[in-house]
């Protein structure tokens, strides 16, 4: 219902434009970039009850003399997109984009956990993707014909699947989460000119928000885990943008 | 691949200073600070503290070319206050970290016409840390850590005179160490990780040599 009411506004937005003549310009962007820290820590409630973490991932980076271990880095994403903009009298920018964003580095490694008074080691692995549609409202800054610098900041939906995976000789677990959220959105970005419709962008994006908790969708395993989709992070994107009229 | 990345640079490096008049390589001092470092809270959850901050003094180095910069440096950190942990059930009482780090970022340029520039770029540090951490029982750990992470960068530089730039930026590094100490009592394992994660605020100034 909240999708389909800004969604509508959107359109409603778009639709009307043309009222605006010549104070209105149209851009269309395409960037690619990473996310750091992908899906935070990646907690969830069979690493707290069977493996002794109360933080997730972080929690799950032990050590043992005696036991062959690996660090378990968080993830690293790569993120790439699609974004169009409306600027109204110069000044004035809404934007509308579509992102995918994957894990490609890190979530990954060998630990250690109590099994009834027995240390064992245990294999780890994490997965997480995600894509999104933030939109955001903001102020777009000319600085001469050279290029603009634009901060907004809005809403975005986003839907993201979280995969872990833990094995050790004597225990598997296996979770599969599927959720979405309404992360807040705060951007910061700038464009350089080439010509009067052409430039090179580089954006910044800060989300914060997170999914309700979702139940595992795996039950091969025998348990049942629960974990809450965490969206907040930064994303730092290179891209180009292009003016449908001269800026 | 690192060849291909170190060739590239050097050969951008050679040829340039040809293409291009000024602002073309920049050697900067600068101060800062980061708050919160350790990230003690984060170790255990629901743990109160009182965070830790550092100070922070670095050399830079820019090299632009057109629109484009790539930023380096070192940054080293002094103890501004320990990390304190409220909890009496934690095993931690106080942490004194720092650490040197060496930044690399890559991204655009947005010069003002001759006034300075705005600049926003990614790119990825390498940390080596040190530090001390005094457990409730009152024995003082020394820890060495290393760790890679991932972040950005965004400043801006306002001209002092010719080839003089003063210049403020904002940068955040992702980045964890692997367990280094043990700081529980019921397993055998070494938990605690070192968490450089965090914000920058630095405040400089640039002289640009050619």
């Amino acid at each position: 219902m909240r999708i389909r009411l800004i969604l509508t506004g959107i359109l409603a937005v778009l639709l009307t434009t043309p009222l605006f003549a010549e104070k209105v310009n149209y851009a269309l962007g395409f960037y690619a970039g990473y996310a750091p820290s992908l899906g935070g820590n990646l907690h969830s409630s069979v690493q707290k009850n069977d493996f002794q973490s109360e933080n997730g991932l972080d929690g799950m980076n032990r050590s043992q003399e005696g036991y062959s271990t690996s660090r378990i880095n968080r993830l690293m994403g790569v993120a790439g997109g699609a974004e169009f903009k409306v600027l109204f009298y110069d000044y004035y920018q809404l934007r509308i984009a579509g992102n995918y964003v994957m894990a490609v580095y890190g979530g990954s490694g060998k630990t250690v956990y109590d099994d009834s008074g027995t240390t064992r080691e245990l294999t780890c692995s994490y997965k997480f993707s995600q894509w999104d549609v933030p939109v955001t409202m903001g102020l777009s800054i000319p600085f001469w014909k050279d290029f603009k610098i634009a901060f907004g900041c809005g809403v975005a939906y986003a839907n993201a699947v979280y995969q872990n995976k833990f094995s050790s000789d004597t225990v598997e677990r296996k979770g599969s989460f599927k959720g979405w959220g309404l992360p807040l959105v705060i951007l910061l970005e700038g464009e350089y000119f080439f010509n009067d419709q052409f430039a090179v962008s580089s954006i910044l994006s800060y989300y914060k928000g997170s999914s309700q908790v979702v139940k595992d969708g795996t039950t091969s395993d025998g348990s049942t885990d629960f974990a809450r989709i965490d969206f907040t992070g930064y994303r730092f994107h290179l891209g180009v943008s292009y003016y449908f009229y001269s800026i | 691949m690192s060849r291909i990345i170190l060739t590239t640079m050097i050969l951008w490096a050679c040829f340039s200073g040809f293409l291009y008049a000024d602002d073309i390589l920049g050697i900067g001092v600068h101060l800062g600070g980061q708050h919160d470092v350790g990230k003690l809270s984060d170790q255990e959850s629901g743990m109160q503290t009182d965070p830790q901050n550092n100070l922070l003094a670095g050399i830079s180095l820019k090299a632009n070319m057109s629109f484009v910069f790539l930023r380096t440096g070192i940054d080293t950190t002094f103890l501004l206050n320990k990390g304190k942990v409220y909890e009496d059930s934690s095993q931690i009482k106080t942490s004194k970290l720092e650490y040197t780090a060496i930044p690399g970022f890559l991204g655009l340029r947005f010069p003002v016409k001759d006034m300075g520039e705005f600049y926003m770029g990614g790119g990825a540090a390498y940390f080596l840390g040190s530090g001390q951490i005094v457990m409730a029982d009152g024995t003082k750990e020394e820890i060495n850590t290393t760790a890679l992470g991932y972040g950005f960068i965004t400043g801006i530089e306002f001209t002092l005179v010719s080839s003089m730039k003063i210049y403020m930026e904002w940068e955040y590094i992702d980045a964890r160490s692997g367990a280094v100490m043990k700081t529980q009592t019921t397993y055998g394992w070494k938990n605690l990780h070192i968490d450089y994660t965090g914000h920058r605020i630095l405040f400089g100034v640039m002289y640009y040599l050619i």
